[in-house]
């Protein structure tokens, strides 16, 4: 899959004032490599993130999954593109602390078209690739920091996407445990042809990508390699 | 998302939130509660009121009296309706009438001494005339209930039911006497003094023993007194006072079917007389009672509309409360419908649940209210056995009002969650 941004806008209103958050971004994202999108805080970097994730839709510009505009469609196609071809992770987690750890990773399936009969088992599939297997049945609250991510990461994939968007993964974890789920996001990667893209001001994730895009002030201002 | 699936996930998270949503079920609970509580007393009230009239007067029976000329305070009998029995024949005659039963009342004092369990009884008492039809089917043998041979032979009299309750519950509880039944009264004798009363207690010429026995008792007879066939009566009022003419005090009409009474009730009162029908009485005490339950059913409906607001309040702020859970919902997938479907079926069950809930609660108030009412009215007469009436479409409609404004309520947090900006949401952290 080959996500195309093509002078991409994006501006907010705050307080009366128009805050461009994105202006005029241009980038290509594939399956199977692992991009980090560096930048400062306010630089536009997770607005790019949810403009190609379907969740945020541009001012002007053009996003083209497989060569089609992705929000050319209605509500419906928007989440199931969501559903099946992406998968979110947050720098907060965003689980249910109430829910197990093997709850929080079917929330997927919820929304799916059909649920597949052997849904748990996927699941289970799922928090094993993450290495939390023996933790499934735990109440999400109950886990640390860095399992807790690691449930996230077992939700974004479990419905098999084509892409994983990370938003500041690390933002929340030690150095150590940070460092073990960049690891872990490059083998999923590089194990399963995803595409992974990593939004993130935290200089030491680059060390593991295919390629970093810098932005700043809502442009891109450089491209390694 | 399919409603089934919607419907699952809404009970999962009414699980997770129990505290509150017994809480908002709660308020619907009330709110039925109250509303059919109210309507069932109204229909309860009802019940025993048409119970009474259907029962004392058929559907198909009138009820003629002369027309009363009301002058201030005073009101006397118009001298241009009297009954008597050209009267009863020109009745008779008018389209769609079957049958005219009299009734006739002695024109002189009367007291009855009866000795019921050993004791002596005396009370003045109106003494009436009847036609044996008229407790037809009311009292075990009607051959026993007619002109029978004056001359030594107890003559036949039926006392109203009533009378027989009223004794009951008052009387009889306050002096500790025994209760009577209309098995206890049958064949039990009692002596007539006609001419005689309390005010007035005459002696030798003037007063006449006659020996009366019980057959039965009715419901259609008059309330305060003794009623023997309607001849005796006229005799008595012929030997007793020179009255050569009957003169009644009332005229049992019975109609044909029950679809011409009002027209023969028309008929009648063309004549210039008073009419009175079971049927008009019925649709009097049904007027009232849809009066009545108008008003408490709009006062229930205020409460379940207040609940409803507060399920409104409640649900907005638990979008708030719910809103990093609405955006991984639309982060993974969820439309906007289904994230709409989620909080309408949420709503919907908490509705469905307040509903039955406060289905219970009104049975189980009415319980305690009737056996409330029955400790502060125990010597009322008349009483029904319970105040309340819980029929099918009391129960359906607290049913689905419930749930109903459960969802009407619903509607625009439902509506807020469905709109709010997923991406916001989930980078606000």
């Amino acid at each position: 899959m080959k996500i195309t941004c093509v002078e991409i806008h994006k501006t907010f209103e705050l307080d009366g004032r128009a805050i461009r958050a994105l202006d005029g971004v241009s980038c290509e994202f594939e399956s199977g490599e692992l991009v980090v999108v560096m930048g400062r805080s306010g630089s536009g970097k997770t607005t790019l993130l949810n403009a190609i994730g379907g969740l945020q839709r541009p001012s002007a510009g053009e996003i083209r999954v497989d060569g089609e505009d992705l929000y050319a469609r209605g509500d419906r196609a928007l989440s199931r593109y969501r559903n099946e071809r992406v998968g979110f992770v947050f720098q907060s987690f965003h689980l249910a602390a109430a829910e197990t750890a093997v709850e929080n990773v079917l929330v997927p399936f919820l929304f799916a078209r059909r649920r597949p009969a052997d849904a748990r088992a996927r699941a289970l599939a799922a928090l094993e690739s993450v290495d939390l297997a023996e933790q499934a049945d735990q109440p999400a609250g109950t886990l640390s920091a860095g399992q807790k991510q690691r449930v996230a990461i077992a939700r974004a994939i479990v419905n098999a996407p084509d892409f994983v968007l990370a938003d500041e993964p690390t933002g929340n974890l030690d150095d150590r445990t940070g460092a073990d789920i960049v690891v872990l996001l490059r083998g999923l990667a590089k194990e399963r042809g995803l595409g992974v893209v990593i939004v993130t001001h935290d200089p030491a994730i680059s060390d593991v990508a295919d390629r970093v895009v810098r932005i700043a002030d809502g442009r891109i201002v450089g491209e390694e390699p | 998302m399919g409603p089934v699936r919607a419907l699952r996930r809404a009970g999962h998270n009414l699980r997770r939130h129990r505290a509150r949503a017994v809480l908002l079920a709660g308020g619907v609970a009330i709110g039925v509660a109250m509303l059919v509580f109210l309507l069932a007393f109204v229909a309860g009230t009802r019940r025993a009121l048409l119970d009474r009239v259907v029962s004392s007067l058929p559907i198909t029976h009138l009820t003629v009296v002369p027309r009363s000329i009301s002058l201030s305070v005073i009101k006397f009998d118009s001298p241009f309706s009297s009954l008597d029995p050209r009267a009863v024949e020109r009745i008779a005659a008018v389209e769609g009438v079957e049958r005219v039963m009299p009734m006739a009342a002695l024109k002189l004092p009367a007291q009855l001494r009866a000795r019921f369990f050993g004791q002596g009884f005396v009370t003045d008492t109106g003494v009436f005339g009847i036609e044996p039809a008229l407790v037809e089917g009311q009292i075990p043998s009607e051959s026993e209930f007619g002109d029978a041979d004056p001359q030594g032979a107890a003559i036949p009299a039926v006392v109203s039911s009533e009378l027989i309750e009223m004794y009951n519950t008052g009387f009889a509880k306050t002096n500790e006497l025994p209760q009577l039944t209309a098995e206890i009264l049958r064949g039990q004798q009692a002596t007539l003094y006609l001419g005689s009363s309390s005010f007035r207690p005459g002696a030798g010429d003037d007063v006449r023993a006659v020996l009366v026995r019980l057959v039965g008792v009715s419901d259609r007879v008059p309330l305060v007194g003794v009623s023997v066939p309607r001849e005796i009566v006229e005799r008595w009022n012929a030997e007793l006072v020179g009255e050569t003419t009957p003169q009644y005090v009332q005229l049992t009409v019975v109609v044909q079917s029950a679809q011409e009474v009002e027209d023969v009730a028309a008929r009648i009162e063309a004549m210039g007389y008073s009419v009175t029908s079971g049927r008009e009485v019925a649709q009097r005490v049904r007027t009232l009672t849809r009066v009545l339950q108008a008003a408490f059913g709009l006062i229930g409906l205020v409460v379940l509309a207040v609940a409803g607001v507060g399920i409104g309040n409640a649900l907005l702020l638990s979008v708030m409360e719910r809103r990093h859970e609405i955006g991984i919902f639309r982060s993974v997938g969820a439309t906007r419908g289904d994230v709409r479907l989620l909080f309408l079926c949420e709503a919907a069950l908490m509705g469905l649940g307040g509903a039955v809930t406060g289905l219970a609660l009104a049975a189980a108030a009415a319980m305690g209210a009737d056996r409330a009412l029955d400790r502060v009215l125990p010597d009322l007469p008349l009483l029904p056995e319970s105040f309340f009436e819980f029929s099918w479409p009391i129960l359906v409609t607290g049913l689905s009002l419930g749930f109903l404004i459960s969802i009407l309520a619903a509607v625009p947090p439902a509506h807020r969650a469905a709109r709010m900006d997923p991406a916001r949401i989930l980078t606000s952290g």
